[in-house]
Formats: C-alpha cells, structure tokens, sequence
C-alpha cells in the first residue's frame, strides 16, 4: 500500500454510556477531523462501520455533524467491521479516486453474550449459538498442545488491566491479580469471567488521505497505512459460527497477518507493538502465535518473558486490550488505529511505547473475518 | 465444470438420521470426492472446491477432543444452563463437529452419536461416551 495516510484519529471512550450510537459515532468523528484540522464537508466519503444498531446508521451518524451531500456507506463484518471499512478506505486513496475518506466505528452493544453472531436456528436453540463456547474451544486447545496454564490465561488479563490504568478511553481501568481472575466465575471452561472481554459501547474513527493531499493540507502528525490484511473464510479454516471443522484447519489471523506483511515489506521483527484481538486471554496467546512474534508452543513463555507488557520488546494491548477497553464491536478495530496513531505520535503519556515506529491491529470476527494492519512512522 | 441447479442452494439437510432420545444416530455430512473434505451440515457441493458432493453419515465412534461447559444461558436457548458441550473428532472423515454432551464425558473418551432432548420435545444429535462394556458400534 503506497503514500495512503492517517491524518488523523478520534475516540468515543468504550463503556457504557446514556446517549445513543448516532452521539457516540458523531462525537468520534468530530474528534477526528478535529486532529486533522477539517471540517466534515472536505471529506469525499465517509465509511461507517457498526454491527448492531439499524437501517442507515452512518447517515444517522453523520447527520449529527453537516449534511456533507457526499456517499455515506455502511460496513459491516462483525469484529472486523472497522478493518472492513479500512481497507476499503486505503484502496480507494490508493487508487486516487477519493482524497479523504472518514472512517467511523460505532456500537452500542447490549450487556452480556453477543447475540445474532450468525448462528443456525438449530444451534441457538441447543444453546451452541453463543460465541464464548468458540473461544473456550480454542482455549481449552492451547492448554492442551503447549505448556500454558491457566494461570497463564489469567496473566494476559493481568497484563491488559494493568496497563487501561493508564488508558482514559478504557471502561475498566483497575488492576486485578492472578487471585481475582481465577477466583472470576466459570464462563465456559477454561474461561472464566475476567479473562473475556464485556461486548460495550464506544466510536472511534481514522480520516485516510493520499500522503500528497495531507502535506497539500500542511497536516502533521500524519501516520503512514502501509498495509490493511483482510481475509475471509477459506477452505479450511474454522470460528463462530461453524458447527464443524477440519481435524487440520488453517487460520485466518495468519493469513491476513502474512498479507499484511507482504504488503507493509515488514517481518514480525520490525513490530515495535500490537494491539490484537483479545476477546478472551486465549486469543491473545494465539494472536502472538498468529501475527509471528512467536512460534507455536511459545505463547505462554513469550508472556511469561513480560516481553509482551509495556516496557518489553514487543507490548501487546498498552491500550488495555479489549478485555479492558470492552468491546464495541464496530469500533474496535478502529480503537486499535486510534491507539497505535496515539503511540506512533509519541503523545500515549504513562502508556507510551518508547520509540514506537511500526505498530500492528489485528481483528477477527465471527462470519470468519480477520484484519491485520500496519502503521508506521 | 458441474453446474448446479440454484434451487438446490434453498434447501437444507436435516442434521442426523431421525430416532428416538436416547437412541444412537448418525451425522448426516457430506464427503468431497474431489478433495476428499467433509462437511457437517451436509451441503449439495463441496464449500473448499466446488465439487459435487456425496451423502455420508457420521455415525462413530469419535473421539471427545474437548469438552466445556456453558454456565448460564445465551440468548435464545432454550437448553437450561447449565449444559456440557464438546468437540468429537471423526478422525476418518477429517472432520471436527461441536455439540451438546449426553451424560458424563471427558476428553479423550470415545463417543457416540445419539439423539438427546435437551428441552421439551426438542431434538439434536449429542455425544455419548461408550462405556467398557458396550460394544463399539
């Protein structure tokens, strides 16, 4: 992906709030363009990513700003709606035809399971059509083929809360212990309560330009797009909500992690951090297998390194990760853009990154999506 | 090239051959005979290539690869939390297929399939474990 930037980003926190989606969606725009110096009439098109709330959301969204006249597109790929929207947004600055896309993430999800994730009638009522029992599966899996331990699925939770203290844009932003998280209730076993993430509230959105629009607009602080992975089911890969798959399956997240690379000419090494999708503490030791910073089997000693915690070699969640922040599944890819522009600008305070120059977000979602993107500086 | 028929897209396979609860079923799947994949709902062609399919049945015995559990109720279910749920592996047709469990199961026990009622009237295939002294069907 060539001279396609971020030239600026906005957030909604993530939590729970009183106003609707069309408020938090609005006030993450406004947000953006703010930190990109414009105004929401200068943009060519807007892309509005959100799961769950009704018919023509982003115009609802974006009327909340200025009638801008211009096409407003709804996306929507489940977890990877933002990614979708994204890369979506990068090919079309590439292509030259827009000169400024906003992208915007919204959701105001209900408390507790997620519910219509595409699952038959069949499955939901037999009680499989619920997400976490995809997650256990996954994690029951690496307790069973590596060395990590349940204890080790409570430190990633460890990890993720103790650095949202330093995030205002988290809902939960206290630290717990290893004590807490094991003594959380049975979810779907080995998963407990604090080692899945709370599906919330929250928007957060990115304005893509042509690296020669946003120096024509003398904007600073612009973050280079080097690269929007997506992928979708193929033959052998397996999430919510397939009821079966093969006894040797693919991954999705490493499929879109290795275009992405290709993309951005980078290798797992040039990673300065990661925000990856840790809807449960298993996703996340498998997101460090997925995206390459480890081999398989050296999830949990990767953690165990403190590697992955702010002030290692390679932070993953500074932000607080989704088992922080929450989930807003619309907005939560774009929440990892809003984070790692955040850490390349050096401007993440007691969360900062030192020297930050390439960071990664990575999405996946039932429907059998994934996102990988790069960002650099 | 096979072409199909699109009406063949509007229709769907029931799950497993019709019994009883309690009794033992089979897994109504359909086998590639092009790339050899299983798929679990049986489907008219092959979702990796394309191929048409042919019909087979899973019937066991599979291996319990993993077993959870959900410990209070999803939306729409209409199974009383809690409930057991597993993974049986059909190693022979390469194929994978989560489910509700039938009584006391761990992983690694072999399993059948039979035919629960998790609610009232309600019918879908479960796994079973095999017990030392019933015979391998």
């Amino acid at each position: 992906m060539r001279d396609v930037v971020i030239a600026g980003v906005g957030i909604h926190p993530f939590g729970r709030f009183e106003h609707g989606y069309r408020e938090l969606g609005a006030y993450a725009a406004e947000d953006c363009l703010r930190d990109a110096g414009m105004t929401a009439d200068e943009v060519d098109l807007v892309l509005v990513a959100n799961v769950g709330a009704e018919m023509a959301k982003g115009h609802n969204v974006i009327g909340r700003l200025r009638h801008i006249g211009k096409p407003v597109i709804n996306v929507e790929a489940a977890c990877a709606s933002s990614g979708s929207a994204l890369a979506m947004a990068a090919a079309l600055i590439e292509a030259g035809t827009h000169q400024a896309i906003l992208c915007v993430g919204v959701e105001k999800a209900p408390r507790g399971f997620i519910a219509a994730s595409g699952f038959e009638s069949w499955q939901i009522d037999n009680g499989l059509g619920v997400n976490p029992i995809y997650f256990a599966i996954q994690a029951a899996e690496l307790l069973r083929d590596t060395d990590a331990g349940e204890a080790d699925l409570a430190d990633v939770s460890v990890k993720n809360h103790k650095h949202a203290v330093h995030n205002p844009n988290a809902m939960y932003r206290k630290e717990i212990s290893r004590g807490d998280v094991l003594a959380s209730r049975e979810v779907c076993p080995p998963l407990r309560l604090l080692m899945l993430c709370a599906p919330n509230e929250g928007a957060a959105a990115a304005v893509l330009m042509h690296a020669d629009e946003a120096r024509r607009r003398g904007i600073t602080g612009a973050v280079r797009l080097d690269a929007v992975g997506l992928v979708s089911k193929g033959p052998d890969d397996w999430f919510v909500p397939a009821p079966a798959f093969p006894v040797n399956r693919t991954r999705l997240s490493e499929r879109a992690a290795a275009l992405a690379y290709e993309q951005a000419g980078i290798e797992p090494a040039d990673i300065d951090l990661v925000e990856c999708q840790d809807t449960d503490a298993a996703s996340e030791l498998l997101a460090y297998r997925e995206l390459g910073l480890c081999e398989e089997g050296g999830e949990a000693a990767l953690l165990r390194s403190g590697d992955t915690a702010l002030g290692g070699r390679i932070p993953v969640n500074v932000s607080g990760g989704l088992l922080s922040k929450g989930e807003p599944l619309g907005a939560s890819g774009l929440g990892q853009v809003h984070e790692l522009v955040t850490q390349l600008r050096g401007r993440a305070g007691a969360r900062q990154v030192e020297d930050a120059k390439v960071g990664v977000g990575h999405v996946m979602g039932a429907g059998h999506n994934a996102c990988v993107v790069v960002v650099s500086r | 090239m096979t072409t199909f028929d699109p009406a063949d897209l509007l229709s769907h396979s029931e799950l497993f051959v019709p019994a009883e609860p309690g009794e033992a079923t089979a897994l109504l799947a359909s086998r590639c005979p092009g790339c050899a994949r299983t798929a679990f709902p049986r489907t008219v062609r092959c979702p990796a290539c394309g191929t048409g399919t042919e019909p087979v049945e899973l019937a066991g015995p599979a291996v319990l690869d993993i077993r959870t559990a959900v410990t209070s109720a999803p939306p729409g279910a209409k199974v009383p939390a809690p409930y057991e749920v597993g993974v049986a592996r059909f190693a022979e047709h390469g194929i994978c297929v989560i489910g509700l469990l039938d009584g006391p199961a761990g992983a690694g026990d072999p399993v059948r399939v039979v035919v629960a009622e998790p609610y009232p009237d309600g019918r879908i295939f479960a796994f079973r474990a095999i017990t030392d002294n019933e015979e391998y069907a």
